[in-house]
């Protein structure tokens, strides 16, 4: 039926005029992929299922949304209020906002096991460090539009979440205050804040779909890495269609059972998705006991917080990402997957619990137990990192295989 | 490949029920575009017709839109009657819109109102949405007919209603300005909606 449909006079007549059909057979038909590719390769698709869904609900909310921090009569604010018009009043307006919550949390967490992936497989190695680079860029842009987000709905945590990471800026020597000033429009947080938050939110996903693009155009120049880690030969490629297009669309499926029972079922993510103290309309006069980010954010921000100086929490900070973006050129071992490497396989289990436990005690008021706890999985992290160029020196391969 | 009959089961099982979760993702997007809740339950609007003193006319908003409360007096309320070859639908029947329950009587078909000195219509012109402007005064002339009984001129594409919001015949609006739902609460006060 497929082949009858790209075959139509329809298909032919746009093909000669926009070559269509061709891209579509060369991208999404005949494009040559491993066989081996397990379902930790579906995250790629999965990723770009919940973009999708964020810009459709993303639109629909702000049909509805008014980025205003003036006050109601009630004593909240018109964004606040706003939203919960959206939650009692539009019709379905619940269903969109908790499907926008949710997704946001479910972007990161696929997009952390789609590199997680990446770093177990070696996908960020020559020739993919481009594509692994754009990944990285992806994640940043990912962080800067929720960043932007979470201020809209100007509950408490909003507000003060957004206190906090703007004065980040007003760290930095020289230009700091006037870069602070710049990005709030203000002397603090505010509703010009608030407006321009808004305009960024809306404009971010732009650029995310641009790099997203690149990320693609990228893969199909250099093609899917696969769990062996090794160039597969002329046996061991498939089409993407119908192997991979069905295997994509199952793993979609998983996926929005999972997130749909969220979405209906635990919204608030028992105040994981949505914090407790943001269903309280923010009030500058008040600082809640405990500002913590949302999960997604809080190992970068426990590596901040984890250095007793304020610009140098920032600079910390600041590599950990460009650690990231060096991880191909920090790692120099010829061997790309985790399965043949046991030193790096190591290594990987213990940076990927100290992101957790960063991400744990980020979560967290600050005890001095936690304090420490943060410090040495900051350590672990940057570790990790440095080890890495010496790892081939002494690590003993396993043979990999000729032939996937 | 689609020469297996199973295989062809499938995609076509997979395609129906793909389309349908689709189709159903979008019942609640499409519903978040229809009037919200509160749209709906701002429709209400009370007003003390005594207010409008006998010859003149006061416009209220009554969901975002204009309602005209006019005060007939004796001599307005004469001029209805005598130019009914002129009216697209003199006794307004045309469409539930131009009626009301109360409409029983010839009478009462052609004052449109519940109260006839108190003239209750929906500003807003039945043809593209313009609020016609008032022109009480007999005697046509400018843009208005020759035989001009009084009543309102659209000025945006020059359609015309007498003082019971009755169309004219040759110009470009099909219908009666509508009647809005609305009953007297007391011996003056009127709730439109």
């Amino acid at each position: 039926m497929l082949e009858r449909m790209l075959n139509s006079r329809l298909a032919q007549w746009l093909d000669d005029r926009t070559h269509v059909v061709q891209y579509i057979r060369f991208h999404l038909i005949d494009y040559p992929t491993p066989k081996n590719l397990n379902y930790w390769y579906a995250f790629g698709s999965i990723a770009l299922v919940v973009l999708i869904i964020q810009v459709l609900s993303g639109v629909f909310l702000a049909m509805d949304y008014k980025p205003s921090a003036l006050p109601t009569g009630n004593g909240f604010s018109m964004a606040f209020d706003s939203i919960e018009r959206i939650m009692r009043e539009v019709n379905d307006g619940w269903l969109i906002r908790y499907m926008h919550a949710v997704g946001a949390s479910a972007f990161f967490f696929v997009i952390y096991l789609h590199m997680a992936r990446g770093m177990y497989y070696g996908s960020y190695k020559k020739p993919r460090e481009f594509l692994w680079i754009m990944g990285v860029l992806i994640l940043v842009i990912m962080q800067a539009t929720v960043f932007f987000g979470y201020l809209l709905p100007w509950g408490q945590m909003s507000f003060w979440g957004a206190t906090v990471i703007t004065n980040i800026f007003g760290a930095i020597p020289g230009i700091g205050d006037w870069l602070l000033q710049l990005v709030r429009g203000g002397y603090g947080v505010g509703d010009v804040t608030l407006n321009r938050f808004f305009a960024l939110h809306f404009l971010f996903p732009f650029l995310l779909f641009a790099v997203v693009f690149w990320h693609v155009m990228a893969l199909h120049v250099v093609h899917s890495n696969n769990p062996e880690g090794i160039e597969p030969g002329e046996k061991g490629i498939i089409p993407f269609h119908p192997y991979y297009t069905v295997k994509d669309l199952f793993g979609i499926g998983v996926f929005l059972i999972v997130y749909s029972w969220f979405v209906f079922f635990d919204p608030t993510g028992h105040g994981l998705i949505i914090e407790t103290n943001n269903f309280n309309p923010a009030d500058p006069l008040k600082t809640p006991p405990d500002i913590t980010p949302v999960w997604y954010l809080t190992p970068w921000y426990e590596i901040l917080r984890s250095v007793p100086n304020k610009l140098l929490g920032i600079v910390g900070m600041a590599f950990a990402y460009v650690c990231l973006f060096l991880m191909p050129w920090l790692d120099r071992s010829p061997v790309r997957s985790a399965r043949y490497r046991p030193v790096y396989r190591a290594m990987l289990f213990v940076f990927f619990a100290s992101i957790g436990v960063l991400g744990y005690c980020g979560h967290h008021e600050v005890t001095p137990e936690l304090l420490l706890i943060g410090r040495i999985a900051s350590v672990v992290y940057f570790a990790f990192f440095a080890l890495l160029p010496f790892v081939h020196k002494f690590e003993k391969t396993r043979p990999v295989p000729e032939e996937i | 490949m689609s020469d297996n009959p199973r295989r062809t089961f499938l995609y076509t099982m997979a395609g129906v029920m793909g389309t349908a979760g689709a189709c159903a993702t979008a019942v609640p997007f499409i519903r978040a575009l229809e009037p919200a809740a509160d749209t709906v339950a701002a429709g209400v609007t009370e007003f003390d017709v005594s207010e409008v003193e006998p010859g003149m006319m006061k416009t209220i908003m009554w969901r975002g839109q204009p309602i005209f409360v006019l005060h007939r007096t004796e001599e307005m309320l004469k001029s209805l009657y005598g130019h009914d070859d002129m009216l697209r639908d003199p006794l307004s029947r045309a469409i539930p819109e131009v009626q009301a329950d109360w409409m029983k009587t010839r009478e009462q078909r052609i004052t449109r109102a519940i109260k006839p000195e108190y003239l209750v219509v929906s500003g807003v012109c039945t043809h593209l949405g313009c609020i016609p402007v008032f022109e009480p005064h007999a005697g046509g002339g400018g843009d208005l007919p020759k035989r001009w009984p009084g009543g309102w001129h659209c000025a945006c594409h020059g359609s015309n209603y007498d003082l019971s919001g009755r169309v004219f015949k040759g110009v470009p609006a099909p219908y009666n300005l509508f009647i809005p739902p609305y009953r007297y609460t007391s011996d003056t006060t009127i709730r439109i909606g």
